[in-house]
């Protein structure tokens, strides 16, 4: 049998990698045709263009004098140059000349009234719908399988006037915080080659922090937009899954209740991705018209602008996995900035992490895992993600068994090999349990009168490319907010310093493997970019939003 | 000889021959009581018990003669019969004029809710309809009138008593949902619903009966007992609403509050001749509760109110739904408020269905469909017919039942099995209860799926066939139908946008009123108001004309079984039925409540003939034709006179 089983695995993987080799080439073609179209334009006005900031090159294309045509070409090169460095496009959207130009033509017409965000490239996550454009979700068996329909999101992008112009890498399977696929290689974090941009907004994250996009959309189940942007020193939100419509998304793992994807903008800064989300939310009924089970709930400026001063809960460790001194110090650093704007900054322990990181797996491999596998042995597997579809390949009772003599050694090794859910019993337990621990989370924010969270975006500051397969249980601060579908973001703080090394060198703790996978990844990470995460209850992003700007500008000072 | 044999023994011999047998009885006895009762026949005495002598204390509380010259009854308290006028004139006004009594200094909060007490233990007495009084319901009335003389400021409520469905948390209180097992576990934290409505001046005076579980549409259990249906004492009010329902149909409460899982709300209404509306799962968003079937898969649990009236339910959702101080309480419901505007003079595109291609409607149910709709047509409302079996090529209606089937069970039933374990059944649950704890075990599961239902598919029911083939044999299995879910969901949200319509009109359920015996046969009821939680679509009851004769005559040759057993049953659940509440369900796109509750409205106004039922006073007016009306009619009439609603 294992012998049939491989020479049918061979085959098909020959034929595969034909498969991916041809859409490799076309990629090449598809940046030389974007490397054409933005040589037409002069390289000084290139060059100022590219220097403008969101706000500045939005004003500019809204007094007409920067046409959107140029806007779009600039950002191919800018894109271009990105691309070269860190391997973050998958596809050029050529037919957003197309859309420059019409939009261009439009703007002569004398009754015509330009929309907020008039001509601003975007950049997409592959995994968002385009007309026209695959969605491969980094599988080669999904590779030449075009969109037949832009996705609710992307029209509504375009009738906010946002020019999309390139797609973005992705993981294989979108369920890791690297960014690899046999489809389109490897994705590279923009200040260090060696490590990864994150993952599963991973390309996104690259680009934005190469420079080569002002906003781009991404989306999180378990951390996607939030790592990325804690990774390469970006801005993004997750907002709590109903303030976008979902008709027409790219699910990972089609079917499973609570733990839900949502898209989210990001940036180079906080004030993109406020200014961004100000015009989608303002407009939000064109979505709740074509998605009824999007609510109508729009853009709230007065808790946004408010002046009323907010009640921050922090932590620094979780629980369940310390994270290294450089991402400690980020959330001490954040929690004095907003003591000295005025709020009220108080300890929070996020109750039982262990067990909710059990029910987060048990809620995204809510068949133990067998979709996702079954779609993997049916493709070329990422030799990066390989140990973790090795974990998968083992029979869950395996697991189970194996985890009690594991539990023995390494405690938290042995919890996480019971994750994986074993019976339908089991599922129908852990959604109850999720549900119990949403209204007992929330119920301590309110006996806290909290208005916000504060705490570390991730375990360490980017490792290399096949760390994030090892240490999957590194995702515990960012899917506990998936878990309780509440409005997350990251916001860059600060950079890995020589004392931070130092202090890993000497306190860290090395007591599993995990600690010691984490601490030789992050050794000679200085200068890396350290994000702090802030989250809140759903239908509260713009409270979210504030406490990121605030802490942006008492960083950056602008 | 034998008595020589006996008096030969010693005293300690004959003491010993006593003590064997009477130890082997009693541990025979003993095993009987635990097996009945479990080792909460204690919890159940010790709160039967109590539960009396709150009932007891409130009677007297309340009892005319025993607030002669309290200060506190406005409009003269020198004798019984001038405070029973007054009650029984504040118990005569529906829920808007009664807030405005109450706004208006007419009357005072200790004063209304003395009333509704009063009224509400002769009702419970008659129909059993609450579990237990809420002991600090006369402090909180005082507590309101003197914080009003003292600010003069009232809340939106004040005053308005209310009962609350015995499966929303309150502070010091069980929330048993009838299971022995969880007596003597009060709970710490109060459901935000009720809080708000407490803040808003609202009055909590007594928790209302639900089936043992919810999981059922008959609220009866061992602990309370079972409610009847005001109407027909025979019948049930429905549930897991049933006892709010029936305590308000009754006139015992100014409104009522509930939980709609599969039809928890809507059928109650349905039977009982009330309004109410399942929002969207997360326009009102509830917590602590206990919710009947913790992680459920793609179900929408939602939560609403019974009022007499869409006035009023506008009223209290308007008040609710978005509205920053609920935000503070549940930070997890939806800040969108109910704003929508939508003009006065539109005319509407009013999707229809009789058949939801799974089970058909009796007679009675039908016509409220066909005449509402055929009203609403003459007012110049344009009207479609939908198919459900068009919706989705991919999922005909049996498909799409069998979706919501395990939707409802994700674990086949595994944490049902494990919730009645230990309980004494519901004598009218007992047959649901052991199904579903028969096919825990695999062996049976495996011959019910492969042997017995391809067998009840032809020979007995393709519903029944249906209900008991529903099964998530494994974890992708699961995962699957909930992805199917999730498409069928699209699919019926584009079938809506290529009819354009505004709303639905389609039956409220497969038959009035029934006998408590048969929800625990009629499972495949669910489905007409079931598929409405799994699309999480708001979903409103309006009571419309009354059944007539000629509905329960048509049940012969107007109503055709197929040689289908359920069917057959719900032939026999219908009979008897004259006289009793009619309604319709009206259905919209999610978060579309406004909507939906303005065909409401155009539906209120459009019925005919429809009645509520109000507490005789005094002697009967008419003698009862006792010869020819069913004996449960003859019941409710003997304490409720059914008057003619005015609009």
């Amino acid at each position: 049998f294992y012998v049939h089983f491989s020479n049918n695995r061979k085959k098909l993987i020959e034929r595969l990698e034909i498969v991916a080799q041809r859409r490799r080439d076309d990629l090449s073609k598809n940046v030389e045709q974007a490397r054409k179209a933005a040589d037409k334009l002069d390289t000084q006005r290139r060059d100022w263009i590219g220097s403008l900031d969101f706000e500045q090159l939005r004003d500019e294309l809204q007094r007409g004098h920067v046409t959107c045509v140029e806007a779009i070409r600039a950002y191919f090169h800018k894109a271009i140059l990105a691309h070269e460095k860190t391997n973050a496009v998958t596809c050029f959207i050529l037919d957003a000349e197309r859309q420059a130009e019409e939009l261009d033509e439009q703007a002569k017409l004398p009754y015509y009234v330009k929309p907020p965000l008039f001509g601003v490239p975007l950049s997409l996550k592959e995994c968002l719908k385009v007309k026209g454009y695959d969605t491969t979700r980094g599988f080669v068996q999904d590779a030449y399988h075009p969109a037949t329909e832009d996705s609710i999101q992307v029209e509504h992008y375009k009738k906010l006037g946002l020019i999309p112009f390139c797609q973005t890498n992705v993981p294989q399977s979108l369920l890791s915080y690297n960014c690899s696929n046999p489809l389109f290689g490897t994705t590279t974090n923009p200040y260090d080659s060696t490590r990864t941009c994150g993952g599963s907004s991973g390309g996104e994250g690259a680009l934005i922090g190469a420079g080569g996009s002002l906003i781009g959309i991404g989306t999180d189940v378990g951390g996607s937009v939030r790592i990325p942007c804690h990774f390469t020193g970006t801005a993004g939100i997750k907002p709590s899954k109903m303030r976008f419509a979902h008709r027409g998304g790219g699910a990972s793992v089609p079917g499973k209740p609570l733990i839900d994807a949502n898209d989210g903008p990001m940036a180079k800064d906080v004030k993109t991705n406020v200014e961004f989300l100000r015009n989608v939310w303002g407009d939000i009924d064109f979505q709740s018209d074509r998605d009824p089970y999007c609510p109508p709930v729009h853009w709230n400026e007065s808790v946004y602008s408010s002046e009323k001063k907010l009640r921050v809960g922090y932590y620094i460790d979780d629980g369940w996995f310390t994270p290294t001194p450089a991402l400690q110090r980020a959330v001490l650093e954040s929690k004095k900035h907003l003591e000295a704007a005025g709020h009220t900054v108080i300890p929070f322990y996020p109750p039982r992490l262990p067990s909710v990181m059990q029910l987060y797996f048990r809620a995204v491999c809510l068949d133990g895992g067998q979709y996702v596998l079954n779609k993997l042995l049916k493709d070329i597997i990422e030799p990066t993600i390989r140990f973790q579809v090795t974990l998968w390949m083992v029979p869950v009772w395996i697991q189970r068994i194996l985890s009690y003599p594991v539990s023995l050694v390494f405690p938290r090794m042995g919890m996480l090999m019971q994750s994986l859910t074993r019976d339908t019993f089991e599922l129908r337990e852990a959604y109850a349990d999720i549900e119990a621990y949403r209204e007992e989370f929330v119920g301590l924010m309110m006996k806290d009168n909290l208005d916000v969270i504060l705490c570390p975006a991730s375990i360490m500051p980017a490792p290399q490319h096949d760390i994030p397969s090892k240490v999957v249980s590194g995702v515990s601060y960012t899917c506990l907010y998936n878990l309780l579908d509440f409005g997350a973001g990251v916001v860059p703080v600060t950079a890995v310093s020589k004392s931070d090394e130092e202090k890993l060198i000497n306190e860290y703790p090395e007591t599993d493997k995990w600690y010691q996978i984490t601490k030789k990844a992050t050794l000679g990470a200085v200068g890396m970019p350290i994000g702090v995460q802030v989250a809140a209850p759903p239908y509260r992003e713009e409270a979210v939003l504030r406490t990121m700007r605030e802490i942006e500008i008492a960083v950056t000072g602008k | 000889m034998g008595n020589n044999f006996w008096s030969t023994w010693s005293p300690s011999q004959r003491i010993f021959s006593l003590i064997w047998p009477a130890t082997i009885l009693y541990l025979i006895m003993k095993l009987l009581i635990e097996k009945m009762w479990g080792k909460n026949r204690g919890a159940v005495e010790r709160f039967q018990t109590r539960r009396e002598a709150l009932f007891d204390d409130f009677k007297s509380r309340s009892a005319p003669a025993s607030l002669v010259n309290n200060p506190r009854i406005v409009k003269g308290n020198e004798t019984a019969e001038q405070i029973e006028t007054t009650f029984n004139e504040i118990l005569k006004l529906d829920l808007i004029a009664l807030k405005s009594a109450l706004q208006t200094d007419k009357y005072n909060a200790y004063t209304v809710l003395c009333a509704f007490v009063w009224r509400a233990i002769d009702v419970n007495s008659e129909i059993n309809c609450i579990t237990e009084v809420i002991r600090e319901a006369f402090n909180t009335a005082e507590a309101l009138d003197d914080n009003y003389a003292q600010t003069g400021e009232k809340g939106q409520l004040f005053g308005l008593p209310f009962s609350v469905k015995s499966n929303f948390y309150m502070e010091n209180y069980d929330v048993t949902v009838g299971l022995a097992k969880l007596l003597e576990q009060p709970k710490t934290t109060t459901c935000p619903m009720v809080q708000f409505l407490s803040d808003q001046g609202a009055v909590p005076f007594c928790l209302t009966n639900v089936p043992q579980g919810l999981l059922s549409y008959v609220s009866s259990n061992p602990i309370y007992g079972t409610t009847k249906n005001p109407w027909d004492f025979s019948r049930t009010p429905g549930g897991s609403s049933g006892g709010e329902a029936a305590l308000l149909a009754a006139g015992g409460a100014a409104f009522g509050i509930g939980s709609d899982l599969a039809g928890s709300l809507r059928i109650p209404a349905a039977f009982c001749g009330l309004v109410t509306l399942k929002p969207t799962q997360d326009r009102l968003c509830v917590t602590d509760t206990h919710g009947g079937l913790p992680g459920r898969g793609r179900l929408g649990l939602s939560f609403g109110f019974y009022t007499r009236s869409v006035k009023e339910q506008e009223f209290l959702l308007g008040l609710i739904v978005g509205r920053s101080e609920y935000l503070e309480l549940c930070p997890m419901s939806s800040p969108a408020k109910l704003e929508k505007h939508i003009e006065k003079d539109q005319k509407l595109v009013i999707g229809w269905f009789v058949d939801d291609g799974f089970n058909p409607v009796v007679p009675s149910n039908r016509r409220a469909v066909e005449e509402t709709v055929k009203s609403l047509q003459a007012k110049g409302h344009q009207v479609v017919e939908l198919k459900l079996a068009d919706v989705s090529e991919e999922f005909p209606p049996f498909a799409v039942a069998d979706m919501l089937f395990r939707n409802v069970m994700p674990d086949n039933g595994a944490y049902m099995s494990e919730m009645y374990a230990g309980e004494q059944y519901d004598e009218h649950m007992k047959l649901f209860i052991r199904l579903v704890c028969l096919k825990q075990n695999f062996l049976v599961s495996f011959l019910l799926r492969y042997g017995v239902m391809p067998f009840a598919k032809l020979a007995l029911s393709k519903r029944l066939a249906c209900i008991g083939s529903a099964y998530n044999s494994d974890l992708a299995a699961c995962r699957q139908n909930q992805e199917n879910t999730d498409s069928y969901k699209l699919q019926w949200i584009r079938y809506w946008k290529s009819k354009k319509i505004d709303a639905l009109i389609c039956p409220s359920f497969i038959t009035p009123a029934q006998p408590f015996e048969y929800p625990a046969q009629l499972s495949n009821g669910a489905f007409i108001t079931g598929l409405f939680n799994m699309l999480d679509v708001p979903a409103g009851v309006v009571p419309v004309s009354p059944v007539n004769q000629k509905d329960v005559d048509q049940l012969i040759d107007g109503f055709s079984t197929e040689g289908d057993l359920l069917l057959k049953k719900q032939r026999e659940a219908a009979r008897g039925t004259t006289g009793l509440p009619n309604a319709v369900q009206v259905v919209t796109l999610p978060n579309c409540e406004e909507m939906c509750l303005r065909v409401m409205r155009l539906v209120e106004e459009s019925a005919e003939g429809v009645q509520r039922l109000q507490w005789r006073v005094g002697a009967s007016a008419a003698p009862i034709d006792v010869e020819n009306t069913p004996a449960g009619v003859v019941s409710s009439l003997e304490h409720f006179e059914r008057v003619n609603l005015l609009h």
